[in-house]
């Protein structure tokens, strides 16, 4: 019996290292590099320029501004998804498949097609002065820019991410226990208010997290719509300014606030970080509504007319301003940064789908690396006006041959949307039951070739959900995008905001903004199309 | 939306990883950091827009290729300044002298002396040929004409303090370099002092403070204020846009104890170690030639720096050098200027 | 069905071979598995009987591979597959297993799953091997389906196909037949037992019912807390357990006090012949089965009748001696006996199993 063993092998002992150490210096480099910046500037001087800024003030109305977006897309959300889910509604099943479009619609295009209609001089005003034969410059029918107007834009555009984790629960939940409490007395409303409500916590703790953290990151809507928060500061500073102290310093701050927004969202809803999808019971007996049934279409129908149709219409509108060739030649001019938009996009995607295997992997089937999904969500939580500034900052130094590239900018998408990645591939695995693998390998197979034979193509369908999300959120994708480009490389949603930024909404940037929408509407609509034939068929 | 998958073959599979992965590494390869040689790479903060035609007619002459980088000026020096010793621009074309003299002073310029540059005034120049300026712009007031009339309009910066301009005025933030080298404009000429309390009084009197001029513009074509404080080529574009918008402009403190009215210029300098320094060159010489610089001039509707360059929109009010008073400020005094700007205001004049 | 001859002139050969085998999944723990020794021989059919928790997936995981041994060697056909920490990778170790939840790939046919194992083999000589497997678990019909469209005990008999389909040097199987309704479990236990000897597999077949084990096993190991308290044939456990525990689970089992006598053992219902051969003077618990004594209506009997428990084919009897203990019978399914009516306790004590008396703490 003395023959040489084999060592007990372990698949891939470099893998975990490995992958952490990437994860550690894309996420943690910059980070690195601004407090070095703010460092070196001294933290008293930051103390004295910072003073007169009034930031508690800044930071009181960011969290001002988060919490009424929230409420206000919560107020959509909710009632929405309960209505498709559980109430007789009709064209509930055609209203399942336009409700999470506004998705497509990136919140600062939202808020150009908004300013167009509603801020002063707009079309709502134009409208009214006609109407009451005034001045058009007399007329000011909404306070559009501020809190109003961006909480307006924001939430109607944030509501879809609260909407698709309520309905989903809704779809999970045990409609017996509703029943029951039916049964027993209880008025629906009191149903929904002491059953339904108390289950769908998760649900909604998530979205509504999901829906603050975002509002404290956003730059686009809060620039557009003269609000002033952190991240418009540090932008300002970076853009004007040669100094590095302030948006360092500030960009820290920024990204502690929303490190600790996370951390409440951690702490809140413990380990499982990520939305089960798993078969349902038998559907519930819907809910009639009677005479509330008007009322509730109006509301389903304005707010997809809101959140989707109007903005559309309007883009479309300003667009066809243009006369049609030059429509055509304006957008055929644009291709090259349609194709750059395309390409680093599918590569930040296909990139960030590959760690995310890689850690997912480790920690359903290694039990190992928890320290890096905490990693991973630091990258989601910062701002990206804070990471381009340091990622440019640490690419510059470190990998200057990386940054002259686009390679930065696939760099910046891979840090930001690792973790909608990972909770993709997350479920995808973990819905997978370990004893396929293990049956696998007692029939000859290794950990390679198990991998590519019995765990590929089943978690396939999952890995292309969180390919297409991120490609997605990629394709959108506008702060971070803004500082990192190398000269001469601009993306759609860029082009977007150089357009609109120099020379105000205008038949061009309309036509872009629509095709920016298109080209993320679209493999959206392919998911939800395919996701559905899938469903049907088992 | 993740369920198990029988049997079918989705077209995802090998074959789409495949294409993928290609696609990537093609784009990769082509993007511009591996093109070819006989080209320059231009940071500008100037719009893209307004420098196109230039740009076009440059490519067209020389035949070099130009990769242009547009962003604001403070974006572009921090990218320049992080760059040192491997920049990968060679032209920095700037809003105004101030960045521009910081770059120089951190030795991130590399001097050069066009031969066309001799008849750009002195005071545009840098004394050792870092940078040179290009095309001026006036820091004037326009104002919309159905709130005020010609003969209430303001004739002064500091008329605007007053109550009957109470919450009618808009600036652009610091956002904008010329917010910045006005103001500086003001130090220089009236102190430090005598500038913060107009500052001051300014802000107590509902000073509106938008993102650029472009906004400040539109406000006031709209009407949504009265007057506004920018630049003199926003009033030929608004006018371009809409011939019938009811502004006009005015060139402030003219009179015999007025300071004049400020003017700026973009400046355009070669980076250190810029990897093209020839095609640099070449592109200085084509804005200073009057042939290129009149594409400068009329496509942003700036005022000429040199004589011999004709001014455009006279017949709308445009005035060009030596039509006005200009206020005695260099731009080196300017620049020296613009780091105490932005300490000192830098939380107020945020948009 | 008996289990096939050893090879002529030879002892069996041991195909596993356990060697004091030790786990524990954390250094603070009991030990999950502790100095575990077991030999399968050729052909055998060897179950683990145990409840919950007391270690035997991990045996047959620690077998298979997926778990890692902190002492003791493991062989497989004569191989040494682990020692200690060290060990071969599960696809080389030629154990093929069946899961509890039967671990079907569900993105391939049930031919498809059956040839899954069968690498090396041209496509020609894998097809006729499949369809030999598929003959032999009796599912040539449903070659082309898909997992999700056949039934529990369908589903079972691909996953045992799959598992022999290589010709494993040793089948595990992991509780397969706890995933079925118990109305299917008979049927496929002997189904499942069949097949197995057919092909004569050398099997270790895993278990928390008793009464499974018993039919299908050659032998039986009795695990408990990761000891292996009894390995024998099923009749040996049964009638004459090693220990309480092993006593308690595979039936009903009552304990009688009685004091060794040079006579035999006293007890209550009288005296038994003292087999096991306890000194004289030891106080002992006698282990009865219902199966064990006999109750004989009879006014004057030292025995009531405490509850009927009627089962169909038996009645159990619980019947309370004057002391207090209480014992079970089991009689014939038309022998009415009232509550509370008196009888007679006899004992018809084929085997005698007696344990040394607990001493109850002072």
């Amino acid at each position: 019996m003395a023959l040489a063993l084999p060592l007990w092998r372990r698949s891939r002992p470099l893998l975990a290292p490995a992958v952490g150490a990437v994860v550690a210096l894309l996420v943690l480099g910059p980070l690195v590099f601004l407090a070095w910046m703010g460092v070196r500037e001294g933290a008293g001087e930051f103390l004295l320029r910072v003073g007169p800024l009034g930031l508690p003030t800044v930071i009181g109305r960011t969290f001002l501004l988060a919490v009424g977006t929230t409420v206000f897309a919560l107020a959509l959300a909710v009632p929405l998804a309960w209505l498709v889910a559980r109430s007789d509604l009709p064209g509930r099943r055609l209203l399942r498949w336009l409700a999470p479009l506004p998705l497509t619609i990136p919140p600062y295009i939202g808020a150009i097609v908004y300013q167009i209609l509603l801020a002063p001089g707009g079309t709502l005003d134009l409208t009214v002065a006609r109407l009451r034969s005034l001045p058009a410059h007399q007329v000011s029918v909404v306070p559009f820019y501020g809190l109003t107007g961006a909480g307006w834009v924001l939430g109607l555009f944030t509501f879809p991410y609260i909407y698709l984790l309520v309905e989903a629960a809704l779809e999970r939940a045990n409609p017996a226990l509703v029943e029951v409490a039916r049964g027993a007395g209880l008025t629906p409303w009191q149903a929904f208010r002491r059953v339904t409500l108390p289950l769908l916590r998760p649900a909604v703790l998530s979205g509504i997290l999901m829906v603050f953290l975002y509002v404290w990151a956003d730059f686009g809507v809060v620039s557009l719509l003269r609000v002033r928060t952190l991240t418009t500061i540090i932008y300002d500073y970076v853009q004007g300014t040669l100094d590095w102290g302030v948006p360092a310093g500030l960009s820290l701050i920024l990204t502690g606030i929303t490190l600790l927004v996370l951390a409440l969202q951690r702490h809140l809803l413990g380990r499982a970080g990520y939305v089960q999808i798993g078969s349902g019971a038998r559907p519930p007996r819907p809910v009639p509504l009677g005479r509330a049934r008007l009322p509730a279409l109006v509301f389903a129908v304005l707010t997809l007319t809101a959140a989707f149709l109007l903005p559309v219409a309007v883009l479309a509108v300003q667009a066809a301003r243009m006369r049609p060739a030059a429509l055509a030649a304006f957008l055929w001019a644009q291709t090259p940064y349609f194709l750059n938009s395309l390409w680093t996009a599918a590569g930040g995607a296909t990139a960030a789908l590959l760690l995310a295997l890689s850690i997912a992997w480790l920690q359903e089937r290694r039990g190992r690396g928890f320290g890096l999904s905490t990693l991973c969500q630091v990258g989601y939580a910062i701002p990206g006006t804070v990471l381009g500034l340091g990622m440019v900052g640490f690419f510059s130094g470190i990998f200057p041959w990386l940054y002259a590239t686009a390679g930065v900018v696939m760099a910046g998408y891979l840090v930001l949307f690792l973790t909608p990645a990972l909770q993709a591939v997350k479920a995808a695995l973990a819905q997978l039951p370990v004893s396929l693998e293990d049956a696998a390998r007692t029939l000859g197979r290794g950990g390679l070739a198990t991998f590519r034979e019995v765990t590929f193509p089943l978690i396939r369908p999952g890995l292309l959900g969180g390919w297409l999300l991120a490609f997605i959120l990629c394709m959108r994708e506008l702060a971070a995008t803004l500082i990192l480009r190398p000269p001469g490389f601009d993306t759609l949603p860029v082009r977007v905001w150089i357009q609109t930024m120099d020379v105000g909404p205008e038949p061009g940037a309309a036509a872009l903004a629509l095709a920016l929408v298109a080209s993320i509407a679209l493999p959206w609509l392919g998911i939800l199309l395919a996701g559905r034939r899938l469903i049907a068929m088992t | 939306m993740t369920t198990r998958r029988h049997g079918e073959q989705r077209w995802g599979g090998r074959k789409g990883t495949g294409l993928l992965i290609g696609a990537v590494a093609a784009g990769l390869l082509l993007s511009p950091a591996f093109a070819g040689a006989s080209e320059v790479t231009l940071y500008s903060a100037r719009k893209e827009d307004l420098i196109r035609p230039a740009i076009e007619a440059f490519q067209k002459e020389t035949g070099i290729r130009v990769t242009l980088l547009t962003g604001r000026a403070g974006e572009l020096a921090r990218r320049i300044e992080l760059e040192r010793g491997k920049p990968n621009g060679d032209v920095f074309l700037g809003t105004a002298a101030g960045i521009t003299e910081l770059l120089r002073q951190k030795g991130l310029l590399e001097p050069y002396a066009s031969p066309y540059a001799r008849e750009i005034p002195e005071e545009f120049r840098a004394a050792d040929h870092a940078w040179v300026g290009i095309t001026g712009r006036v820091r004037v007031l326009i104002y919309n004409t159905n709130r005020v009339k010609p003969a209430e309009a303001p004739e002064s910066y500091f008329d605007l303090t007053a109550p009957r301009w109470k919450g009618q005025v808009a600036v652009a933030s610091l956002g904008e370099r010329t917010t910045v080298s006005w103001l500086a404009a003001l130090m220089a000429l009236k102190g430090e002092a005598a500038t913060r309390q107009y500052v001051d009084a300014l802000r107590a009197n509902g000073l509106k403070v938008l993102k650029n001029n472009t906004e400040v513009r539109n406000a006031v074509a709209r009407g949504e204020v009265a007057v506004g404080i920018t630049n003199h080529y926003y009033y030929m574009l608004q006018l371009q846009e809409d011939p019938r918008s009811p502004i006009a402009i005015v060139y402030p403190d003219q009179g015999p104890t007025g300071m004049g009215t400020p003017v700026f210029s973009i400046t355009a300098a070669i980076i250190k170690g810029a990897p093209h320094q020839t095609e640099a060159r070449a592109l200085i010489d084509f804005l200073l030639k009057p042939a290129g610089n009149r594409l400068l001039v009329e496509g942003e509707f700036e005022i000429p720096l040199l004589p011999r360059v004709a001014v455009v929109g006279a017949d709308r009010g445009i005035r060009g050098l030596g039509q006005f008073k200009k206020a005695p400020v260099t731009q080196v005094q300017l620049a020296e200027l613009e780091p105490t700007v932005e300490r000192l205001f830098g939380s107020i004049f945020l948009p | 069905m008996s289990r096939p001859a050893p090879k002529a002139g030879g002892e069996p050969v041991s195909i596993i071979r356990l060697d004091h085998v030790t786990k524990r999944y954390r250094p603070e723990d009991l030990p999950a598995v502790d100095r575990l020794t077991l030999e399968v021989e050729h052909g055998e059919i060897l179950v683990l009987l145990g409840p919950s928790g007391c270690g035997k997936t991990t045996t047959l995981r620690l077998i298979a591979g997926f778990e890692r041994a902190d002492a003791g060697k493991i062989e497989i056909a004569g191989t040494l597959v682990a020692d200690g920490p060290w060990g071969l990778p599960p696809e080389q170790r030629g154990a093929g297993m069946v899961f509890q939840d039967y671990a079907l790939f569900p993105h391939l046919t049930v031919e498809a799953n059956i040839g899954f194992g069968l690498l090396g083999l041209e496509p020609k000589a894998r097809a006729e091997r499949v369809q030999e497997v598929l003959a032999l678990v009796g599912l040539e019909r449903l070659a082309g389906r898909f997992p999700h469209e056949l039934s529990g005990g369908q589903q079972q008999r691909v996953a045992l196909g799959r598992a022999l389909a290589p010709r494993p040097a040793v089948l595990l199987l992991d509780e397969p037949l706890s995933n079925l309704d118990a109305d299917m479990r008979a049927q496929v236990r002997q189904d499942l037992h069949m097949i197995l000897r057919q092909t004569g597999s050398t099997t270790l077949f895993v278990t928390h019912d008793q009464e499974e084990a018993f039919m299908i096993a050659d032998r039986v190991g009795v695990l408990n807390g990761g000891h292996l308290e009894q390995l024998d044939r099923p009749e040996e456990i049964y009638h004459l357990p090693a220990t309480r525990f092993v006593a308690h689970f595979v039936g009903k089992a009552d304990f009688l006090p009685g004091t060794v006598t040079e006579e035999g053992i006293v007890t209550e219902i009288g005296i038994l012949p003292n087999r096991p051969g306890f000194p004289v003077g030891t106080k002992v618990e006698v282990m009865i089965r219902p199966d064990d004594i006999d109750l004989i209506p009879d006014v004057e009997g030292n025995a009531i009748v405490v509850s009927r428990q009627f089962r169909g084919a038996d009645n159990l009897f619980s019947v309370s001696l004057p002391s207090g203990t209480m014992l079970h019978s089991n009689q014939a399914s038309t022998l009415y006996l009232e509550p509370r009516s008196r009888v007679r306790v006899v004992a018809l004590p084929t085997h005698i199993v007696a344990f040394p008396a607990i001493t109850p703490w002072i």
